[in-house]
This record gives C-alpha cells, structure tokens and sequence, in this order.
C-alpha cells in the first residue's frame, strides 16, 4: 500500500509543479500592462471575454487540483469527514473484504479453531466449524447485518493489523488472532447433549480457579451463515422481538441475544438453595429444625402454603439433610429466620440486586477481558443482573419462596455456574468469568469464608453421594467424585403462536383477553467436580425439563465424563502449549 | 516598447507535454498497483492506450508548429493537453473498476471477486506458512489468482481497442482539431463566416 501512495505523491507534486509552470509561462506570455489597458479600450468584447475565460480557467484549474489534494491529503482530520467514511459503503465493502483474525480455541490448534477462513471452490470465506454448536459464542459477521457475539465483542482486535509488512502491502491488513478459553471439542460435546434433549437449554462449564469458560452453549441454535440468507434472518430477529423464549438467537446460558441486549432470566429452583445455605453457613445457623409437613408450610399471617416437589414429606429435619434431600419447606423457613437484611446484604455480595426496581440492570463489569473494547464486550456478553426482591414490599410468603429458589428469583445459568464455582473456590471468593486464557484471576469480592465455602463442598457432595443427584452419577462412583445442587424450577409461560403471538385462553365479561398459560418445570444441576479438588464448575438447565435429577443432572454427569477424558481432572487438560 | 505580446516558447510547451506524459504514466502505475490491493486488475492494455493518446496529441503539436508555422500562443494547447492528461487518470481510475463499471447484479458480483482477490493477496503476503497448508493443504496449491469471468466491456486485446469508441472519440476529437485549423486559416473561409 505504501508504493501507490508514494506515486500518488509524486503525481499530485507533479501535477501541482506543471501547473505551476503553466502558470509561470502564462505569466510571461501576458500582454504588458500599459499594452493591455489600451488594448483594453479598443478590444471588442469578444476578445474581452477570451481574457476572462482564460483567467476562469486558471481558477478552475487550482479549484481541481485543491479539491483532490484536501480529499486525498486534509480530509482525514476532519471528524464529521471520518465518521462519513466510516458509514461510506465501499468503505465498509473493503473492510469486510479484509481478512480478520481467527479466533482459536485455548489449544491455539489451527484445527479447533472456533472461527477460521477455508479456501473451497475457488471463495475464500469465513468459516464456523462449530456451526450451531457454538455460535451464541462466536455471532456471525455480515456487511448488511453487522455482527454478534465474539466477531462483535472482539471485532476491534480482530481487524487491527497482525503485521506491519502486511499493513504497508493491503488497504485492508490481516487481523490479528485471538485465543479464546473455549475448548472446541467440549463446547461441540455439551451442545450435543443440552440439543438431545429437544427443549431449550443453557449451560456453562468453567475452569477453576480462574474461572475460564470452557463451553457455554445454547439450545435452540442456529447457523451462522443463516446470517446470508435475508428472508430467514429477518424472520429470527422477528421472533427474538416478539418471543425470545423461543427464538435461537437467545444465549440461554447468559440471559442474552447474540446480536446484543439482555433477553430473559431463569428462576433457579432449588439449585438457589446452595445461596441461602451459604448464607446460614455465615451466619451460624446451620442447627435449625423444621418441620416439613404433607400440608406444607404456611408463613405467618398467610393462608397459602410451601410444599414439597410432588407434595413430600421430609418430617422434622436438620440443615445438611434437608439441603440433601432438597427440603423446600426447610429452606423457606430458614430463609424467614435469616431475614430479608441479611439475605439482601449477601445478595449484593453475589452479585444479585435485592431491588429489582432501583438497581436492575446488566452486568456490566462482570468479565474479566483484555483484547476486546469494553463497552461492545459488555454489550454482547454481559448478562442481566440476577434479581431478588428483598425490599419492603417483598411480604414473608415472597422471601420464604425466594429462600429456595422461586417466586422473585432472577438468574441466569453464568451466575449459577459462578456460584458453584464460589463454592468449590479455597477461599469462597467470586471470581469473574472469562472468555480467554491465562488473564490474571479478577476477584469480584468475598462471597463466604473459607470455613463456610468448604462446609458447602462438603453439602453439595453429599446430594451427588446420597440425595437427589445420587442416581444420575451413580455410575460414576468410583471413576469421578462429583458435588452439586439439582434444582426443580416452576414458573408459568405464556403460550405463543407461530407468530409469536399470545394465545387467548377465554375472553372475560368486559371483553378482556386472558391468555393461555402453561406450567413448565426447568430442570437444574449446578456443581464442580472433582468434588475433592474441583477443577471444573457448571451449570446446565433444561426449560421444561422436570426433575433436575431427571434432565440436567444426567447431562452435567456426561459433562464430568468429557471432561475427565480431555485430561482436566489430572492436570493433563488441553490447555495453551 | 514592442506592441507584439510575448508567446512561451514551443520548446517550453514541447516539454511541459513530456512531463504530463511522465505523470500521467507514473499515475497509471499507480492505479494498477493500488487496484491490485484491493482487488482488482485493471487492464494494463487500456492503460498503453491511455498513454498512446500522447502520440497523436504530440504529432499534432509539431504539424501545428512545423507544417503549419502556427506562430500563435501554444499555451492554450498545452493546457488543454494536460486537462486531458488528467482526465485520463480520472477516467481510469474509475472505469478500470469492474464494481463501478457494473450494474445490477453484475455489481454484487463483481465486489464479491474483488474481495476474494484482496483476501488471496493478503494470505499470500500476511499468513504464515502454517495457515496456508491448513488452508490450501500444501503452500504449491495456494493458486496465483482466483478465477475471473470475462466481463462486457473490459479491455482485454488488441481488438478491444482499436474498436473502442474510447480510443476514437480523442483522435477524432484531434481530427476535428486540425480541421477546424485548417479550415479558419483560410481567409476565404473566415471572410465567408
């Protein structure tokens, strides 16, 4: 590049010389002056008008050469000039005709690379060997549709420069390459599994202690290079409008849309139970007895009541079997005797606004980054701020549902991979997540003690070795100690058309719509394994899966087994040479 | 003190018709090498055609000089000459570009190979050899450049040219030029207009 500008150089400074020669001849050949004035007065206006048009064209003559010297040469110091090129058509037509960099999978391999340019055909095109499996991770890249998720978040690295020899060669250089924490063959693994099943599903895995994601994948997916197709893709961002619990462009495991924006939240089910046990841990209530009775437990001054998943009855109970057996009535009356303060004030510790009206919003801050542009990282993978209400408004029937996962509750499937990640942290603090390798740990702030964090590892031990979970890994035994939470979550969807378009239940007297509601149960498994010396944490939920222990549990198990076979469990992971 | 204004000289005029012909080819240059880098390949044969025009302009300069001892101010000729010269320029600069010459589909078409040909520039010279056999699967199979469909109305031959209405409408122009001398040193004529 730098050769034609230096020729360019040199015909402007050329072509400016010549005319000025033209000029200087002009000049000499001119009619003296006392010649000219009474020439002047004997000229016709014809040869008056020969003077003036020879003078005209001089001026255009410096107008055109001027204009092409400030476009070529000025223009780029001007910011509204800069912005138009930056809007300028052929300009973005070149830019998207650049090579970006590829985004590698943390084993830096060219083969596992999660974004990369194959040659086939004679074309030369941006290639998504993850396809479906990963592109709430790696977004797509289109000149008319723009981008999402890391070709979006990262874009700025992935289109400066690689090498000054190739800037000096190109008007659009090579980008530079990135290395992203994800590792290729699990991210395509727990795709495969959260997709088996046929319903929604999100799931995080992370690499401990720093948090690294490893695979976060989303069900219903889709290919990035529907991106090509218009009539296709106008009508998936359609849907995400109008029905983002259904559309695939909804990152299920962060609560977001891959084009960019917060979309919706889980409720956590009993997997929140890890959450108000650490809070008793801390706060030295970890003696209590309640009662869990077949007619449930009704707080004071309610007549509604808290029952049990499939109306059981757990009896009187003690903290440690009731977080095994997963004890809805315990948890709510522990969480009344914890109080809505002290609940409130580990929430924000977590992570989780407890005014859902005055402090909602994203979590902007959450990710540790280094290579991407903060504001269009936290645009695309910044999740919603999970939510509580622990205000005054919040009654005891709301903050005793809440204890254990339902009523307010508000996450997403990061921010329970972070909690299971806290727990099996040495020292129970909350580390940020991120998307890439080797970045120094980012501490978000003492979650719980070190005391409290192990007395966590050694509950949610417990549900995979003798409660809820315990026979969904029970093949396992042996081969992987695992530690986790299972989590039932009920909430209430409206049914849609395919349209998008609430379906009507029944018309009342005054002519108003109801709609159609259905019950679905999302099915949770939050944990770490090795259970003893946690490597990995996760989070998988299965809208409308049932049971944790039916649904999610089960994938979280194979999750372990991929993982253990890639080598993380004895130190022989696939990790940066 | 002389009535007769002073004229520039022919020989000056002579020269500044050889440094046009100078720039306008360092220009060419220019526009084929920049044209490469973003991906396209202007033909090289309109680009001689473009400078060949210099020959007839030139010739006309010395038939205006020698064979019909125009003794006038040779100035306007000159820089009219290097209007011309820059026009060239302009007009390759424009033309020589399939995507603005294109219409319709032919344009999306003709950007898409455009960037297949930046893209093949910049693996050749931006990728390290290890991408390259990942890509092409050995560094011999990189091709040297990508298919190109013929497209109506490049200058690709000989032919093209000596037919091109772009190559007669200039040496007409010169024609018409050396007529219209021609015809307006005759004072018969003149007397008669």
């Amino acid at each position: 590049m730098l050769i034609p500008k230096i020729l360019t150089i040199v015909f402007v400074l050329a072509g400016l010389a010549l005319a000025l020669l033209l000029a200087r001849a002009a000049m000499a050949s001119r009619t003296p002056r006392a010649l000219l004035r009474s020439a002047l007065q004997r000229l016709d206006a014809t040869n008056r008008w020969i003077l003036i048009a020879r003078l005209t064209f001089f001026i255009l003559l410096g107008a055109v050469i001027g204009f092409h010297s400030y476009w070529a040469f000025f223009a780029d110091r001007d910011q509204k000039f800069n912005r138009a090129k930056h809007l300028d058509a052929r300009n973005r037509r070149l830019a998207e005709s650049a090579l970006k960099g590829w985004v590698l999978d943390r084993s830096r391999k060219l083969e596992n690379a999660l974004i990369r340019y194959r040659y086939d055909g004679g074309l030369i095109s941006r290639d998504y060997p993850l396809g479906p499996a990963a592109v709430h991770l790696t977004g797509y890249s289109d000149f008319v549709f723009g981008s999402g998720g890391i070709e979006s978040a990262f874009r700025d690295w992935l289109t400066s420069p690689d090498s000054t020899y190739n800037e000096l060669l190109s008007p659009v250089p090579v980008g530079k390459d990135i290395a992203v924490s994800i590792d290729s063959v699990l991210q395509r693994e727990v795709f495969g599994l959260i997709q088996a099943t046929g319903k929604p599903a999100g799931a995080v895995v992370l690499l401990l202690p720093s948090n690294e994601v490893l695979a976060m994948a989303s069900a219903p997916s889709f290919d990035p290079l529907t991106i090509n197709n218009e009539v296709t893709w106008g009508s998936m961002t359609d849907q995400a409008e109008n029905a983002p619990e259904r559309s695939p462009l909804v990152n299920r495991a962060l609560g977001t849309l891959v084009t960019g924006g917060p979309s919706f939240y889980f409720r956590p089910g009993s997997t929140f139970k890890v959450f108000t046990a650490a809070v008793a841990i801390e706060s030295g209530m970890t003696n209590e007895h309640f009662t869990c009775r077949g007619e449930g437990f009704t707080p004071p001054g309610f007549a509604r009541a808290v029952r049990d998943f499939g109306g059981e009855v757990h009896g009187s109970i003690g903290f440690k079997d009731a977080f095994r057996v997963s004890c809805n009535q315990y948890f709510a009356q522990l969480g009344l005797k914890l109080g809505r303060e002290r609940m409130a004030a580990y929430a924000r510790r977590f992570g989780i606004s407890s005014n859902p009206e005055s402090e909602a919003g994203r979590a902007n801050d959450l990710w540790q980054t280094k290579n991407a542009e903060p504001k269009s990282f936290a645009f695309i993978f910044a999740p919603p701020r999970g939510r509580m209400d622990l205000t005054s408004k919040a009654n005891s029937f709301d903050l005793a549902l809440q204890s254990f996962g339902q009523g307010y509750d508000d996450v997403t499937v990061m921010q329970m991979a972070l909690l299971a990640a806290a727990a099996a942290s040495p020292d129970g603090t909350l580390i940020a997540p991120s998307l890439q390798p080797d970045l120094p740990k980012k501490i978000i702030g003492p979650f719980v003690s070190a005391h409290s964090a192990a007395e966590l590892r050694s509950l949610m031990k417990l549900v995979v070795e003798s409660g809820t979970a315990a026979g969904a890994f029970s093949h396992l035994r042996g081969r992987i100690s695992i530690a986790g939470k299972t989590g039932s979550a009920d909430r209430d969807v409206m049914i849609t058309n395919a349209d998008g378009d609430p379906v009507v239940d029944f018309m009342d007297a005054q002519g108003r719509p109801h709609y159609k509601y259905a019950n679905w149960t999302d099915s949770w498994f939050i944990g770490f394994a090795p259970a003893d010396d946690p490597k990995i944490a996760f989070a998988v939920c299965v809208e409308n899966g049932g049971q944790g222990a039916k649904t999610a549990a089960p994938i979280a198990a194979k999750i372990c087994e991929k993982a253990a076979a890639l080598g993380y469990f004895n130190g022989a992971q696939r990790s940066n040479p | 003190m002389s009535t007769t204004p002073k004229r520039s000289s022919p020989s000056l005029n002579l020269l500044v018709l050889a440094l046009v012909l100078a720039i306008d080819l360092i220009a060419f240059v220019a526009i084929v090498w920049a044209a490469q880098t973003k991906g396209y390949y202007p033909s090289k044969l309109a680009a001689l055609r473009s400078l060949a025009l210099f020959v007839p302009i030139i010739a006309v300069f010395l038939w205006l000089m020698r064979r019909q001892k125009f003794r006038g101010e040779m100035l306007i000729f000159t820089a009219a000459a290097f209007l011309f010269g820059f026009g060239l320029v302009m007009q390759y600069r424009l033309f020589s570009d399939p995507e603005y010459s294109s219409r319709g589909a032919q344009r999306g078409k003709a950007r898409e190979e455009k960037a297949q040909t930046v893209r093949l520039l910049n693996i050749k010279t931006g990728y390290d050899e290890d991408k390259k056999r990942f890509m092409f699967g050995a560094l011999e199979a990189i091709p040297e450049e990508l298919p190109r469909p013929a497209r109506p109305g490049a200058v690709r031959t000989f032919a093209d040219i000596l037919f091109s209405s772009t190559t007669f409408i200039p040496l007409g122009a010169l024609v018409a030029m050396m007529g219209a001398f021609v015809l307006f040193k005759n004072e018969r004529i003149v007397l008669w207009l």
